[in-house]
């Protein structure tokens, strides 16, 4: 119930962001030459929290991606369109995959034997939608220049974990969402899961350029956070006192999701 | 390239065969056609400022980059660093004629340069070679000064030509500035000054060694000018006297003593103390400590000419003029009117006032001269006033300069009375002052003229808003009219016997001797009075004015007019709601200024790297500005904005008209820009204002720029928008923002800032937009 209304207060204020947001800078003459749309690909890097908790705690294991900071990466296709000189809305589609098995925390889930390593591989769609607000102060115009990007999402996760016994490893492929990822085996047990959706909110700041009048380069970083009740009603998880322990691939790959730094390539149609 | 020695040849671009003879057939009118010029104007009436005709020069038409180009491909050194160097200069000297081209000063084909060119073909009639290297050029500026660049070009300003008292001392300027260009002075003090092949000697070089280099060079151009000088058929005494103008040059182009009766009328008298007993002495030291000049002072420049003149002083049969005496006059009174019209432009009021003074000697009918005066006075009272100096549109470069009058103290000679008059009048006096001679202007020319109209309705509000005046202020009676009343009322026996001589029946008594005392102290107060005016002058000075009903009239109307509340809340620009209404509908609809044609003036685009010892990014700037066309025609286009560029850069060859309106523009936007903060001064610089409006059938003129300064202290680049947009027919600037970008001047940028600029101007103002401008002066009429 506490959780909830944490949840509620936050969206509440994101809400709030963004309707005194437009109205600040609300302004009906068109943005950058009168172009409205903006199509957007961006490579997001993840920098690694687990490994990097683990390398603070000078853990290894099996798994090798232990002990050293890694980035995770994801990929975005997404839509602006320019409403005016000051801001933008958007949608987009995010794919986000740990690729590799990747070491999670053991959890009571699955533990019907006592681990040697816990692993697990993951990959989510995250949809979103967001506005972007471009900054007074610097003279930025949409859709060029500095800007701040409130976004809500919905987050789909599949995957597979497992329990590694020592053996050799193997590559097997496993569908996820119509995807397939490829992941070491090196268990004895595993397991598929899916979750989601999951509601998520975001916060970036980013930079746009745009190169001979088409073509926009944009970076930045960004913050997010992702409820962990579910939105739908899942038989495993569905409330924070059964969802969080029993998932804890969720867990960590939420936990990688926490902030990341992206740079796009756009088009300017 | 070898020229022809015709300096209007020289700015022919090749052409057709036939496109040849008609332009020599226009030249060859315009130059047999020029001692007609001398008598086009008719300087006892009026004059009309000086304008270029006929093609535009090859410095005018040609880039910078293809002038540098040019310069560079001539460059040889076997030294690769002194090599590198000199193309650096060559791009550096380019770059700045081409400001100066770009600042719209530079005259060609007029008569004052017709004249100046005949002299320098007199001089080098036996060199043509040289002539024909050479480009002289006449430069519209105050100061006394001329200057030669390595490319062969020589400038020779206005204000010098002004000072002069013979042709012979120009000649001898002239041979100078030609010795500075035959031995590459500029070049030379340039590889001095960087010294590139010997770094030792480079550490060891202090600043007054590059002084002292600079003045060997000034030396040398003395006394080989001087052998130059020789060759012709001058007198010798301009080498004296042409030192002499160069000593007196900070003086006005005359001495003569500035007097009352000049702005007094038979109501109007300044007190006694509002003019000094005697005005300072000119001191002007030859030998003046020169130790941080990169000029001799002017003794030793003498003493060095002394020396090789001395044995061949031989004047017999040398002339002051060869080319004509009277194109020499004419050619320095309009150097003089240009003069006075510049100090205008300069906000040199004082010099404007006495400039003029001296010219009025001369042509005491000059309607132009006067209005030089009337507007110097305006913009005097103007600056004096709170009430103009309360509101400010603009807040681009020189806004917050606050003017003030240069103490008289620091002044030398006649001229120091007008500054210590100036400085000596309060608002309310100098408003009154200003209106009593714009008034009588304005009368005199029938109330016919726009502008003096203008000026005297702005000089009402000033008075009656800014200074709290009314008719009640203003006696209709002079002084002699009240004080005889007076007496005539306190005595009147004795008006019965001594005004009408005979006694009636009824007073039949003797005057006695103590009533004849005090009749004749009455009459001697009178004159006493009358004589000098005590402080409260300004009462009287709209007697004989106020006799104008059409004064009396505008005087109640404004009046009338006055507001009820406070006149600075009334005046100010906008008051706090109408800030707040301004802002609410400018966030939801952009300014929307509804502007369907805009004249840009002379887009400029500078790139600054603070990080290099040359702070000038010059290849940056150059291909900058190209581009910066380029932003301003897509966005215009795309904004649907039509637009009209008038820029010297990308003019024809046969665009002199337009150079000339660019001319006109440019003096009108510098002076507006000038009087920053006193945003509701009206400007002076309207010569050809409404034709200009007329032509172009827009009221908006823009002037418009971007500075792109790189900076690693402040971590990256910033580029800075200045755009003004005035609406010249009212004198206000309707649209001016400064924008930081914290982004590269790329062409997105650029593009994104003037697409938003553009369509901003262009976009119709909402129904619900209300006019958040108060009402000007003038238009209330």
């Amino acid at each position: 119930m506490n959780t909830k209304r944490i949840f509620f207060t936050k969206f509440l204020a994101l809400a709030l962001l963004v309707v005194s947001s437009l109205q600040v800078s609300a302004q009906k003459a068109p943005g950058y030459q009168g172009h409205r749309f903006v199509l957007l690909y961006e490579f997001n890097f993840h920098p690694d929290l687990n490994g990097l908790s683990n390398f603070l705690n000078d853990q290894s294991t099996s798994s090798g991606t232990s002990g050293s900071i890694t980035f995770l990466k994801s990929h975005t296709l997404s839509v602006d369109y320019v409403m005016n000189r000051r801001s933008a809305i958007g949608a987009s589609i995010a794919f986000f995959s740990t690729a590799d098995a990747h070491p999670g925390t053991p959890g009571p889930v699955n533990s019907t034997a006592t681990p040697t390593s816990y692993n697990y591989t993951a990959s989510a769609l995250i949809y979103s939608l967001y506005f972007k607000f471009f900054r007074q102060h610097s003279n930025s115009i949409a859709p060029l220049g500095r800007y701040i990007k409130p976004e809500i999402s919905i987050l789909y996760y599949s995957g597979t974990q497992f329990i590694s016994n020592g053996q050799s490893s193997t590559t097997v492929y496993s569908p996820t969402f119509g995807y397939f990822t490829q992941y070491k085996q090196v268990a004895a047990t595993m397991s598929d899961f899916t979750s989601g959706p999951h509601v998520g909110m975001a916060y970036s700041f980013g930079k746009t350029f745009i190169f001979a009048n088409r073509i926009m380069i944009d970076r930045g970083i960004r913050v997010s956070m992702v409820n962990l009740l579910h939105a739908t009603t899942n038989a495993n998880a569905n409330d924070a006192k059964t969802g969080f322990p029993i998932d804890p691939a969720a867990y960590d790959f939420l936990n990688n999701q926490f902030f990341n730094f992206f740079i796009g390539i756009g088009l300017l149609p | 390239m070898i020229q022809s020695g015709n300096p209007e040849k020289q700015s022919q671009p090749n052409r057709t065969p036939l496109m040849k003879l008609i332009r020599t057939l226009i030249l060859s009118a315009l130059l047999t056609g020029s001692p007609a010029l001398i008598h086009a104007q008719d300087f006892s009436k009026d004059y009309s400022p000086i304008s270029s005709t006929g093609f535009l020069p090859p410095i005018f038409v040609k880039s910078f980059s293809q002038k540098a180009i040019e310069d560079v491909s001539k460059i040889k050194d076997k030294n690769h660093t002194t090599l590198t160097k000199k193309k650096q200069f060559a791009i550096e000297s380019n770059f700045h004629i081409d400001h100066l081209v770009r600042s719209g000063s530079i005259l060609f084909n007029d008569s004052i340069s017709a004249y100046v060119n005949k002299v320098l073909d007199e001089i080098l009639k036996n060199d043509p070679e040289l002539r024909s290297s050479i480009q002289l050029f006449v430069i519209k500026s105050p100061l006394v000064n001329a200057f030669s660049f390595d490319n062969g070009i020589i400038l020779v300003n206005t204000g010098l030509l002004s000072q002069l008292d013979d042709e012979s001392q120009l000649a001898f300027i002239l041979c100078h500035e030609l010795i500075h260009y035959k031995r590459k002075h500029s070049i030379n003090a340039y590889l001095d000054l960087v010294n590139v092949s010997n770094t030792s000697y480079k550490k060891s070089r202090t600043d007054a060694d590059v002084l002292n280099y600079s003045k060997d060079q000034e030396t040398e151009a003395d006394t080989a000018g001087l052998e130059l000088f020789k060759s012709t058929n001058y007198d010798f005494d301009a080498v004296h006297s042409a030192f002499d103008v160069m000593q007196y040059s900070y003086l006005p182009f005359d001495e003569q003593e500035f007097t009352r009766d000049f702005l007094e009328d038979n109501n109007l008298h300044f007190p006694k103390d509002y003019f000094l007993d005697k005005t300072a002495p000119i001191k002007a030291d030859d030998n003046y400590d020169d130790s941080k000049s990169s000029h001799p002072n002017i003794r030793k420049r003498k003493t060095a000419v002394n020396s090789r003149l001395d044995a061949s002083y031989i004047n017999k049969g040398r002339k002051k003029f060869i080319v004509s005496e009277k194109r020499f006059n004419h050619a320095k009174d309009i150097a003089r009117f240009e003069t006075c019209r510049l100090y205008l432009l300069d906000l040199d009021y004082p010099n404007a006032i006495y400039s003029s003074f001296i010219l009025l000697k001369k042509y005491p009918k000059n309607i132009y001269l006067k209005k030089i005066v009337s507007k110097s006075l305006y913009e005097i009272a103007s600056y004096k006033s709170s009430l103009h100096g309360a509101e400010s549109v603009t807040n681009v470069f020189g806004s917050d300069a606050k003017y003030e009058l240069k103490s008289f103290e620091d002044i030398e000679g006649f001229s120091q009375q007008v500054y210590y008059l100036l400085q000596k009048l309060s608002s309310e006096e100098a408003t009154t002052l200003a209106l009593n001679y714009s008034w009588k202007l304005n009368s005199s020319l029938g109330y016919a003229d726009k502008q003096e109209k203008q000026i005297c309705d702005s000089l009402f509000v000033i008075l009656i808003q800014g200074n709290e005046k009314s008719l009640a202020d203003y006696s209709r009676k002079s002084r002699a009219e009240i004080v005889l009343e007076d007496s005539l009322k306190k005595v009147p026996v004795v008006k019965a016997d001594i005004v009408e001589g005979s006694a009636p029946d009824t007073v039949k008594r003797e005057v006695s001797k103590y009533e004849k005392i005090k009749a004749q102290q009455k009459k001697e107060e009178v004159v006493e009075i009358i004589t000098h005016a005590d402080e409260n002058f300004t009462r009287y000075a709209f007697v004989d004015l106020l006799k104008d009903k059409a004064f009396a009239n505008r005087f109640q109307y404004f009046l009338d007019q006055k507001p009820t509340s406070s006149p600075s809340k009334k005046h100010s620009y906008n008051s706090y709601s109408e800030r707040r209404k301004t802002a609410k509908s400018e966030r939801k609809f952009g300014r929307a200024m509804g502007i369907d044609k805009v004249v840009i003036v002379e887009p400029f685009f500078y790139h600054m790297d603070l990080n290099n010892k040359q702070k000038m990014d010059f290849k940056a700037t150059v291909s900058g500005l190209q581009n910066f066309q380029t932003v301003i025609k897509d966005n215009a286009t795309k904004a649907k904005l039509d637009y009209v560029t008038l820029d010297p850069q990308h003019m024809k060859e046969d665009d002199v008209t337009s150079y000339n309106d660019f001319v006109n523009t440019n003096d009108w936007i510098n002076e507006r820009l000038m009087h920053g903060y006193n945003a509701r001064a009206l400007v002076t610089a309207t010569d050809n204002k409404d034709a200009l409006i007329a032509k172009y059938g827009t009221n908006y003129f823009m002037w418009t720029g971007v500075v792109s300064v790189t900076n690693k202290g402040l971590r990256g680049t910033y580029t800075y928008i200045y755009v003004i947009v005035y609406d010249m027919a009212k004198e206000i600037a309707v649209y001016s923002e400064t924008r930081q970008v914290k982004m590269r001047d790329s062409q997105a940028t650029l593009n994104s800032q003037y697409y938003d600029i553009f369509n901003q101007m262009h976009q119709p103002a909402p129904k619900s937009k209300t006019v958040t401008r108060a009402s000007t002066d003038q238009d209330s009429n």
